[in-house]
């Protein structure tokens, strides 16, 4: 019985593994083929591997100058995107985030749960007045621009993630702290801060890997200035072809950051996903 | 060194009852004065508004006459070591012990003899870089007494520090505190909710119930003169036994008729009473009055034994426990349980019938409307 109920789980487990790992592995295979097999039918599991397709996307080829430099720009542009928007979230949200766990004021919860909220609404509710206001504001294609409205990615997670864990560390280190002579700003900053970076390096990598898949801001508040990665892939797909390769190397080049993120953190990943909830 | 004076103090959380009611006490200079009650009374709570950590509500809290209510628990020069420690886990031993000195701004041979004088006291010289996670209970224990002491502040707060200690432990750390205070003479106020631990060390102990200060005094004090029912069962191991009895008084004999089904009388000769207790006592003539006895002060013996005497009542033994060095066993008289601590040399069994005596200067006597110890002059 006990035998049966194991396979079935492993089962289940092979069968999520190929869901979430088959396209992965899928667009890893396709930026290796050349155009013939990349549309051959059926898809070909077995071919002749080619580096084609990543020489073109850094100009090495024939062709290759003006995507190489439409996808360098791009991916330098959500690297500034992303590193800002995280950046701003920390100098904003830990200290709210701490605030919200240690101090008590009134309207703390709704606070907190604003903050929230904006993770509640898709992005493409609030795109078109949003996109008619940065053009009246000057900040239309602007990075500044990009930084703001991805805290509204950024800035929720960094807050909820933090506070939750500015509430584990026990309350009584600071209180010994203040008794020991420190203000509330130095003990922050010597005793909390200290024991609150892993939760600063998950909640930052977490909020840079949701900034560095947004898709719709960049489509509607960025052109040709700050055009995220995202976007940057939908040029592959001209009018007469799509250069499914080249997409698709572009695409592993652009998730590399990613994983190399997640790995780095994925020990406390799960601890952040939860929000401390389960403790 | 410092007077600590609590005038009318009150604390408020929000809901309808104070959590602590207005109480006064004044810690003297040097005094080690042992807050002692069950959980929840309010102990904490007056501890950690003494160091700052919670408002005051309502009342003066002085330190050597200086009013403290609104000071910073920074400006306090108040030390206190938590129950749970609260050492800073990232730094070693010695950078705890040291932290408190840091910010003072000494010098770093000012502050590495004051650590290691400090750490000599407490026999923590040989862990001082290590870290605190990988400390025994009693070592965090002593490095966060070390931490709270090397700053010589005015007065020491202790939250419980023993509650997490083994209890094989119990004692020495018990013991080092006690030496911590004699050394350094140091006001200490001491929050605890075992009356042992509070009676092995206090010079004087505040009991508290409810938010309220039930009484101040020493050890003594509280044990042979219980202003209620409360202190007398709180202060003392095992529990005082309390059984609600009908009082009368004849020409030569106390009759006290224990509650409960059956005729059951515990007999004392007149001769026997001091004449401020017949006084004292007179008033409850014909009515209902709670007597307690202390289980050290029950005497228990084998019904087939001697027997006949007037002051023992009949009983039916219950439980038999057999402690390291006494024997405690439980007795129903009438339908009321007491409790007796026995010499070693007589074995019991369950249900083992058995007869109690008791004498009546170790008796007390409570109102039983107001709980209020019914006090004479005792011998």
């Amino acid at each position: 019985m006990k035998r049966n109920s194991m396979i079935v789980t492993y089962l289940f487990m092979v069968l999520l593994a190929v869901f979430l790992l088959g396209p992965l592995v899928w667009i890893v295979m396709m930026s290796f083929k050349n155009p013939q097999d990349v549309i051959a039918v059926p898809p070909k599991l077995i071919f002749k591997p080619t580096l084609d397709n990543y020489l073109a996307l850094f100009g090495f080829s024939r062709g290759g100058m003006v995507t190489a430099g439409m996808f360098l720009s791009s991916f330098k542009n959500t690297l500034i995107i992303s590193a800002g928007s995280v950046l701003l979230s920390m100098i904003i949200g830990v200290p709210a985030a701490y605030a919200i766990a240690r101090l008590s004021f009134s309207a703390k919860e709704n606070f907190a749960f604003l903050y929230l909220s904006f993770r509640f609404v898709p992005e493409i509710t609030i795109i078109l007045p949003l996109y008619i206001i940065y053009q009246r504001i000057n900040l239309y294609d602007k990075y500044i621009g990009m930084i703001l409205i991805y805290q509204l990615i950024s800035l929720p997670l960094i807050i909820w993630i933090m506070r939750s864990f500015f509430e584990e560390i026990p309350i009584e280190i600071e209180q010994a702290a203040y008794l020991d002579g420190y203000s509330r700003f130095q003990t922050m900053w010597r005793v909390i801060m200290p024991l609150a970076v892993g939760g600063i390096a998950t909640a930052s990598i977490l909020a840079s890997i949701f900034c560095w898949n947004n898709f719709i801001f960049g489509l509607m508040l960025g052109s040709n200035n700050t055009q995220p990665i995202t976007v940057g892939l939908l040029s592959f797909m001209g009018t007469s072809e799509v250069q499914w390769g080249m997409m698709a190397a572009a695409t592993v080049i652009a998730i590399i950051p990613e994983i190399i993120m997640v790995i780095s953190v994925q020990r406390y990943l799960i601890r952040g996903l939860t929000f401390g909830a389960v403790k | 060194m410092a007077t600590l004076r609590l005038e009318n103090v009150h604390k408020n959380y929000g809901i309808l009852e104070d959590a602590v009611k207005g109480i006064s006490f004044t810690c003297n200079d040097g005094e080690l004065m042992v807050l002692l009650g069950p959980s929840g009374c309010g102990k904490t709570t007056t501890l950690r508004m003494i160091a700052g950590l919670e408002s005051v509500t309502d009342g003066v809290i002085k330190i050597d006459g200086k009013v403290i209510n609104n000071l910073a628990p920074q400006q306090r020069n108040v030390a206190m070591a938590f129950e749970t420690y609260a050492l800073y886990p990232l730094l070693s031993v010695y950078k705890n012990i040291a932290f408190p000195l840091q910010v003072m701004k000494l010098s770093k041979a000012e502050i590495d003899r004051r650590v290691r004088e400090v750490a000599e006291v407490l026999s923590i010289t040989d862990i001082l870089n290590n870290l605190p996670g990988r400390l025994s209970g009693g070592e965090k224990q002593r490095v966060s007494l070390a931490r709270a002491l090397v700053r010589e502040p005015t007065i020491f707060l202790i939250d419980e520090p023993l509650s997490h200690i083994d209890a094989d432990l119990h004692y020495r750390a018990r013991a080092l505190i006690k030496h911590i205070h004699v050394t350094t003479g140091t006001t200490m106020v001491y929050v605890t909710h075992d009356q042992k631990e509070a009676v092995a060390l206090a010079d004087r102990l505040i009991l508290m119930n409810l938010g309220t200060i039930q009484q101040i005094g020493t050890p003594q004090d509280l044990y042979y003169h219980p202003v209620n029912l409360f202190v007398a069962s709180f202060i003392s191991e095992p529990p005082m036994n309390t059984i609600l009895t009908r009082l009368e008084m004849g020409e030569s004999l106390l009759l006290l008729h224990l509650q409960g089904e059956g005729q059951v009388i515990l007999h004392f000769s007149v001769d026997e009473i001091p004449s401020c207790a017949q006084h004292a006592l007179y008033r409850y003539h014909g009515k209902e009055i709670i007597m307690g006895v202390r289980p050290q002060n029950v005497r228990i013996q084998h019904s087939a034994k001697g027997g006949g005497i007037l002051k023992q009542v009949p009983g039916k033994l219950l439980v038999y426990e057999l402690l390291v060095n006494e024997g405690i066993a439980q007795v129903l008289v009438n339908g009321n349980k007491f409790e007796c601590v026995t010499p070693l040399e007589t074995t019991f069994r369950a249900s083992d019938a058995v007869r109690l005596a008791m004498d009546f200067a170790d008796l007390y006597f409570f109102d039983p409307q107001t709980t209020n110890h019914i006090e004479y002059k005792r011998r």
